[in-house]
């Protein structure tokens, strides 16, 4: 055979291979200019087909098909927002969860489907993304669990989305199918795709508001729609009846209905889409907002925005990603999936990297005086960022746990969960401020390990033992406590006893009120002891023990009464913050080395005491430096070293200058000495 | 080329950890080498002048200098090599020992300097005079000083709000090599020492 023929059999389907890559490159059309593309565009609904505005009966648009026509979303949907499978993000630093918080039953379990330690698997608690999506939707940029149980697999997304549209097939006994039926109403609410323009809009037009409420009324796959303004909704599919059949011809009335408002609309059926290629913070900020609550917090207007914000950067100049949005955290050692090196986007990267770094004009870090040591102690968030140590941390709120973002009236430090920052965690073996929050749930021990139970069954197992009533709470309900007279005459004496309350001093307002909290306890523990009886009801009968988790214990029945226990399961979870970072001026320590090495020091002997809906007169305490794991007695001799240090510092000079004065006058010795041999010979 | 050289000190600088280790050990073998070397050049050269005694508080500074430079050596060293950097007790412990040493070196200087002058030239006629090092002695003790301001000197410079990090690193590093020479200086001369009170 001719060897040429041979070599070019060879080569064709390398060179096929190649002209397919070359063709899949330019399937979704860019411009590749820094200048943005002004978006006038058609729309397209969750079938693929073009959407005509003008019509009453018009589709609400589709972010997978309108922006997935030019822009990859099936590279989109693996990015650190929206999925949190093994291609999602470097997930080896673990960060805050999704809290399940429910009010009635004393819940706030940390959720999270990549495997951070403290956290639980939602599907391992029977929370199907239907569930998860109602609950977090409106703190969710879409994706994920809002594509429903299909997207477990890796299906394409238009076929996700038509399929999502189906009415559910009615199951035969003993199909296989009906036993894995999906929970949810996905076949009347539509995915909840990703919604490009939650973060890329960039107007004032999109809100999140409005994504909420459609998300509660589970009206998904219209929530893009009417968040960007571009119609105006009628209608949620929280009314319809679960057996509707979607593909019926009446069904159209019954679903939401979608009226385009027609200034949004051109003559030539498009809609222009203001867009912006980087987000701005303010996208960012409302699912990414911490607030600091309490009566002993300064007022917001008295806080300082981070530092690299207010010299003009956007959060997404250093949380960068590609057309994968593989978003970077910005830790130490984070590797990207994309293959990227991103060590220069961390803040010792940028800071301090000699051989790279200054990213944007970043300013070197001077640390003037700074012991080396500290480098390795401490990372850099350690001192710049976050509130300054107090006595005790300070509790916050934040978006994805409380819901900021979202206009409410009952925002506070009594809204649950309970989080404080910062509390000193080791962290690779340096310091690092954390945000940190106590588990709360109700379990079942079995062989030595607590497994939360479906936080919607424990409702129902325990409505009616717990009562808690509309506008009231677990706590309240399970610590109702009123003093007697008795009570406060044996707190107070019978004389004080008798006295109005705005009469008492402070030192007897404070017997009164641990009197209460001791009683609150009683009460709770009483109550603890029905329910957890009452929980042992729907267990199996394998050696499971109902327990419930909260405030860093453990409590279990115990011959009628109840035993509060450590566990694991009870630990804090605790992840670690940077923003908002402080100036160098600002930094922990810029000012004074007694901020820290000193005894009194708020930032070792600051309290963290457990919060939580289980009423503890008497909750675990430990201080900064015991979870930091610090050796008391070396703390104690380094502080006792520092008063001495100034004067040392005078000593040393003194000292090293006699030393330098008689090597100098040996030397001149020397040099006679050696000047007169010279002479000599 | 040049910019590959320009960067090389910085390549060296973000590990200089790692090379101090690796350099902490050749450098104590070779304090050891130059005591070898020293006996083996001892045994064919003619017999020591004669031997000026030790007043009791000359042996009194002289230990406690060498206790002290044992302490921060150890300190110091043991840390470098078990833990890779020092730290914790390790690194209190060398600090107060680091107070002994600033207090102690002028004591030294001022104390043993002028035994310590070398002898240039021939010797003046008559009988040789007592003395109390040998050469080798004496030159250890040189570099005991000399690399003692170095070390507390740099220690001493990094506590003031003088330099940035990169100043820290060098100051830190020069530190670290002075520190060693200073204990193979001190090693040497307690070889010398003994060498001459051992002798016949």
């Amino acid at each position: 055979m001719n060897w040429r023929l041979l070599a070019v059999a060879a080569l064709l389907p390398w060179v096929g291979a190649a002209a397919w890559a070359a063709t899949a490159e330019t399937r979704f059309s860019q411009t590749l200019s820094r200048s943005d593309y002004v978006h006038w565009i058609e729309l397209y609904d969750a079938k693929g087909d073009q959407i005509d505005p003008a019509r009453p009966d018009a589709a609400p648009y589709s972010p997978v098909h309108t922006c997935g026509r030019c822009h990859d979303y099936e590279a989109i949907r693996h990015g650190y927002h929206f999925s949190t499978g093994s291609t999602s993000g470097d997930s080896s630093r673990r960060g805050e969860p999704w809290i399940w918080t429910d009010d009635r039953t004393g819940t706030q379990i940390p959720l999270s489907a990549r495997g951070w330690p403290g956290t639980y698997d939602p599907a391992g608690l029977g929370i199907s993304e239907w569930d998860f999506v109602l609950k977090f939707g409106r703190h969710l940029a879409g994706g994920g669990p809002g594509e429903g149980p299909s997207a477990a697999g890796d299906p394409p997304a238009a076929a996700d989305a038509e399929d999502a549209q189906k009415p559910a097939k009615p199951a035969k006994a003993g199909d296989k199918a009906q036993a894995n039926a999906p929970a949810g109403r996905w076949h009347l609410s539509g995915q909840l795709a990703i919604d490009c323009m939650i973060c890329h809009a960039k107007d004032r037009s999109y809100s999140p508001e409005v994504w909420s409420d459609q998300i509660a009324s589970q009206n998904f796959a219209w929530a893009p729609t009417a968040a960007l303004g571009l119609g105006r909704v009628e209608g949620k599919v929280s009314a319809l009846p679960d057996d509707l059949d979607a593909a019926a011809a009446d069904a159209k009335d019954k679903l939401p209905k979608t009226t385009y408002l027609p200034h949004r609309v051109g003559a030539d059926k498009k809609v222009f889409f203001d867009v912006v290629r980087t987000p701005d913070d303010r996208a960012c900020y409302y699912c990414h907002t911490t607030r600091f609550t309490g009566a002993e917090v300064a007022p917001e207007w008295t806080h300082d925005e981070d530092v690299h914000l207010r010299a003009g950067m956007t959060c997404s100049d250093c949380h960068r990603n590609g057309i994968e949005h593989q978003t970077v955290r910005g830790f130490e050692g984070e590797t990207s999936p994309s293959g990227q090196p991103v060590q220069t986007l961390s803040c010792r990267g940028c800071h301090m990297d000699e051989s790279g770094g200054g990213r944007l004009g970043a300013p070197r870090a001077v640390h003037k005086g700074l012991p080396l040591v500290h480098f390795d102690k401490l990372a850099c968030t350690a001192c710049h960022s976050g509130p300054r140590p107090g006595d005790k941390p300070v509790q916050i709120l934040t978006s994805m746990a409380h819901g900021l973002g979202l206009p409410a009236h009952h925002y506070g430090e009594k809204l649950p969960p309970a989080m404080v920052a910062p509390v000193y965690l080791q962290a690779g073996g340096a310091l690092a401020p954390h945000r940190m929050v106590w588990p709360a749930f109700w379990g079942a021990l079995k062989d030595g390990e607590i497994a939360p139970l479906n936080p919607d069954k424990v409702y129902d197992a325990l409505r009616r033992t717990l009562r808690v009533r509309r506008g009231s709470n677990f706590t309240a309900a399970v610590s109702e406590v009123k003093l007697t007279a008795a009570d406060k005459a044996k707190a107070l004496g019978e004389e004080r006893a008798a006295v109005a309350e705005k009469e008492l001093t402070g030192e007897e307002k404070a017997k009164l009120e641990e009197l209460t909290a001791v009683m609150a306890a009683d009460a709770f523990r009483k109550k603890l002891a029905e329910a957890l009886g009452e929980l042992k009801k729907t267990l199996p009968a394998d050696g499971s023990e109902p327990v419930y988790v909260a405030g860093g214990r453990a409590y279990r029945a115990a011959e009628g009464a109840v035993e509060a226990f450590e566990h694991a399961a009870a630990e804090p979870y605790a992840w670690q913050f940077a923003h908002d970072v402080r100036p160098a001026r600002d930094a922990i320590g810029a000012a004074s080395c007694f901020e820290c090495h000193a005894d009194d020091s708020k930032y070792f002997a600051g309290v963290v005491t457990a919060l939580g809906p289980a009423p503890d007169n008497q909750p675990p305490q430990s201080t900064m430096r015991q979870l930091a794991g610090h050796d008391p007695l070396m703390h104690k001799a380094w502080n006792l070293s520092f008063p001495g240090r100034t004067a040392f510092k005078f000593f040393g000079f003194a000292s090293l200058g006699v030393l330098a004065l008689v090597l100098l006058a040996y030397s001149a010795l020397a040099v006679v000495a050696i000047a007169r041999f010279v002479r000599r010979l | 080329m040049f910019p590959d050289i320009c960067r090389l000190p910085i390549a060296a600088s973000s590990h200089s950890s790692e090379i101090f280790r690796i350099a902490l050990p050749v450098g104590l073998l070779a304090g050891a080498a130059i005591v070898l070397l020293h006996l083996v050049i001892t045994r064919f050269c003619g017999k020591a002048p004669q031997r000026k005694p030790w007043r009791w508080w000359e042996a009194l500074v002289y230990l406690g200098v060498l206790g002290i430079i044992a302490c921060l050596g150890v300190t110091a060293f043991a840390a470098v090599l078990r833990l890779g950097a020092i730290g914790g007790w390790w690194l209190f412990a060398h600090m107060c020992g680091a107070g002994a040493m600033v207090a102690a070196l002028p004591v030294l200087a001022l104390m043993w300097a002028d035994s310590n002058r070398f002898q240039i030239g021939p010797a003046d006629s008559g009988p040789a005079e007592p003395v109390q090092f040998l050469a080798i002695a004496k030159l250890a003790y040189w570099t005991v000083l000399a690399s003692g301001l170095v070390v507390a000197g740099t220690m001493i410079v990094s506590m003031l709000r003088w330099l940035g990090t990169p100043g820290q690193q060098l100051m830190l590093d020069v530190h670290r090599y002075a520190g060693l020479v200073c204990v193979v200086a001190a090693g040497v001369h307690l070889y010398g020492v003994a060498l001459r009170r051992l002798a016949p």
